[in-house]
């Protein structure tokens, strides 16, 4: 698995910066695709802990590349936009797009190995 | 107690169930070494006790009677690794940093980027993806034998080179 993340954001102002945003946010973005489920008990948090709400690890992040678009706006400082926020928005949408088209109805996110098997019965 | 605390003889008084993660910063004053989840799960305060990496928030004080433990302040902020995590963004906010530089000392000098990635995944980062890292570890090797560590304990780092390498990973 491979994941390829492309990002327009302005000038690069410090690509080995930009790049570990894009890097950093993606992996955020594959963890809230398929790992990160907050259980909510009487208004408070049930799995605040990391046994139990799981982020991922080095073996649950795929090989990633980054390609930076650059194309300078004339509003941002030094012809930056932001690159913080955006790409976590990527990865799930991908990822849940991919998964249905194996066939399985998933709804919602974090598409959980239980999740799945929910959407894998329900469609047979 | 008396212990090797980054290539030097000390002597700490402290209750030996305290963890080995407080005594190092209460006692010894070495703030480098951070806590992340205090459960054994994030491996931000990952140091090496006889060369192993280890989370010291799991290591009772009395255990370390007699053994080497090294620190981020070991490395003296000239190691190669540290060198090249600030070159290739193997760093962002800084928490998982100085447990992730020495479990990527503990990795076997040749290792593969699989071998990094299995070796690393007791490491949690949110900020880089990793990839940073892996960039970070293998520019390291790269630029040669010193990435090991020395002069800590009586072996000095080919102790840690040998063992890793026959024991695979952590």
């Amino acid at each position: 698995v491979k994941v390829t993340a492309v990002q327009e954001i302005g000038k690069a102002i410090h690509p080995v910066l930009a790049a570990g945003q894009i890097e950093g946010g993606t992996a955020q973005g594959i963890g809230w695709a398929l790992l990160e489920e907050v259980a909510m008990r009487e208004g408070r948090m049930a799995n605040s802990q990391l046994t139990n709400y799981l982020v991922p690890t080095t073996l649950d992040t795929p090989e990633m590349e980054v390609v930076i678009l650059e194309s300078p706006y004339v509003h941002g400082p030094f012809g930056a936009k932001g690159v913080g926020e955006m790409p976590i928005d990527g990865p799930a949408p991908a990822i849940v797009n991919a998964i249905r088209h194996l066939g399985f109805d998933v709804r919602a996110i974090p598409a959980t190995p239980e999740r799945l098997m929910e959407a894998g019965c329900v469609s047979r | 107690l008396r212990f090797t605390l980054n290539g030097r003889r000390r002597d700490v008084d402290a209750p030996p169930m305290k963890r080995l993660l407080d005594v190092l910063r209460e006692e010894c004053g070495l703030t480098g070494t951070k806590e992340g989840c205090g459960e054994g799960e994030c491996g931000a305060c990952t140091v090496l006790l006889d060369g192993e990496a280890v989370n010291s928030c799991l290591v009772p004080f009395a255990q370390v009677r007699g053994a080497s433990v090294t620190t981020i302040e070991g490395l003296d902020g000239r190691h190669p690794l540290q060198q090249a995590f600030i070159v290739e963004g193997g760093a962002q906010c800084g928490i998982c940093t100085p447990g992730m530089i020495l479990a990527a000392v503990a990795l076997a000098p040749q290792a593969s980027l699989e071998e990094i990635r299995f070796g690393l995944a007791g490491n949690l980062c949110r900020c880089t993806g990793y990839t940073g890292i892996y960039r970070a570890v293998r520019r390291a090797r790269v630029q040669g034998p010193k990435s090991e560590v020395r002069s800590q304990g009586p072996n000095g780092g080919r102790r840690i080179a040998r063992r890793m390498r026959s024991s695979g990973q952590r």
